[in-house]
């Protein structure tokens, strides 16, 4: 008790905080130091076409990756130049609440592309579909892109997203989910689907 | 030194005294839940803004609407048929209805689109009498735990009224189609 006394007497608060500087600098050698370390490549896995990722946010079947003229529960024809392009996916809700966030469930992060248009569902049109928990639907997903920027047959990967999520209780928000960041890829063709009358 | 002890206890009773009330004050899902008034089927529940008298509940595998844009719904699970009438109190609204089960939630369903009375807009003291869709698994309506069907006058069920039935579903009979009688205002 002593000793204890003496130091808090006679050593002053900048020691102190000095002393603290040094015990954290020690511990971090330990883990090799402060210095900037190359984060390790993340070799995400790829997934069979139809294959689920199951997640705690969505489960996720990719199916198909599609270009086509009028995209589904649409009637009308992309602006000029321009087409749509249309994933399919088999989406489950893990989460506890019925949501309409599905396009965070996938990205075409190799694409560029500009903000998605809408999601369907595919077994009656209803845009911007409800995913309710532990219900599959069939949805599709749709950009409108520059006409040739995705070729036919080309190889497109989608990626699979998981976001992480942010528990708070507030009675309008709820808990929401955030940071989608890739966890599975599926590499599929796209495929052209004629228009109606195209001949070819 | 006695007073340096001294202020090292004070500023840890602080701390412990800060976590206790941190800890015991309500939270705002305490601070902000609506006002609930329960109902049972054929009871009418008045809140602030929203008046509804649920009649019936059906269970169906496919749900269908022959109105404007005819729509049939599929569904992996099974649809609750809500038919109930509803009516604001005070002044027009979208109403929101909801579903829960077992920490589950489900939103009634938006696709009947303006076939289900929670895409109708109500009228204060002028009934519309329709039907509100969920669409659950069936594990939902397979036990005898009662689901909560909850009815506001909006989205935002801040500090407002939300009418709220109990029901057991467990016992009713799965209908292979029902067709749906759009919203009926004045009905």
């Amino acid at each position: 008790m002593g000793l204890v006394a003496r130091l808090l007497d006679t050593v002053s608060t900048r020691h102190w905080i000095l002393l603290a500087g040094a015990v954290l600098l020690a511990i971090t050698g330990l883990f090799g130091g402060l210095a900037t370390v190359e984060k390790e490549p993340v070799v995400l896995p790829v997934l069979p076409i139809g294959e689920e990722h199951v997640g705690a946010q969505f489960g996720v079947a990719v199916h198909s990756v599609e270009l086509m003229d009028v995209a589904p529960a649409y009637t009308f024809e992309a602006d000029e130049g321009n087409e749509y392009l249309v994933v399919s996916i088999t989406l489950t809700n893990n989460f506890v609440v019925s949501t309409t966030d599905i396009d965070e469930a996938i990205s075409l992060e190799g694409l560029k592309l500009p903000k998605i248009d809408r999601t369907v569902l595919l077994s009656d049109s209803t845009p911007l579909p409800q995913a309710h928990p532990g219900l599959p639907i069939d949805v599709a997903l749709v950009w409108q892109v520059p006409r040739g920027s995705v070729a036919d047959k080309e190889t497109v990967q989608v990626s699979i997203m998981e976001a992480s999520l942010q528990t708070e209780p507030d009675l309008l928000f709820g808990d929401y989910w955030y940071d989608p960041v890739p966890v599975a890829h599926v590499d599929l063709t796209a495929h052209r689907v004629p228009a109606v009358g195209d001949s070819e | 030194m006695i007073r340096v002890l001294v202020r090292v206890v004070i500023a840890v009773a602080m701390l412990v005294l800060a976590s206790l009330i941190f800890t015991l004050a309500p939270n705002d899902e305490q601070t902000q839940a609506p006002v609930e008034i329960p109902i049972s089927i054929g009871e009418t529940g008045t809140g602030r803004n929203i008046e509804v008298t649920v009649h019936n509940i059906r269970l169906a595998e496919v749900v269908e609407a022959d109105g404007y844009t005819p729509w049939t719904g599929t569904t992996p699970g099974v649809w609750i048929v809500v038919d109930a009438t509803m009516s604001n109190v005070v002044n027009s609204t979208l109403p929101s209805g909801f579903l829960t089960f077992d920490g589950l939630t489900y939103f009634a369903s938006t696709r009947p689109d303006s076939e289900s009375l929670v895409g109708a807009r109500l009228t204060p003291g002028i009934p519309t009498t329709g039907t509100v869709l969920f669409e659950v698994p069936l594990d939902v309506i397979q036990t005898s735990e009662p689901v909560k069907i909850t009815f506001a006058a909006s989205s935002d069920l801040r500090l407002d009224s939300a009418i709220v039935l109990s029901e057991r579903l467990d016992e009713l009979e799965i209908e292979p189609a029902i067709l749906l009688e759009g919203p009926e205002t004045g009905g």
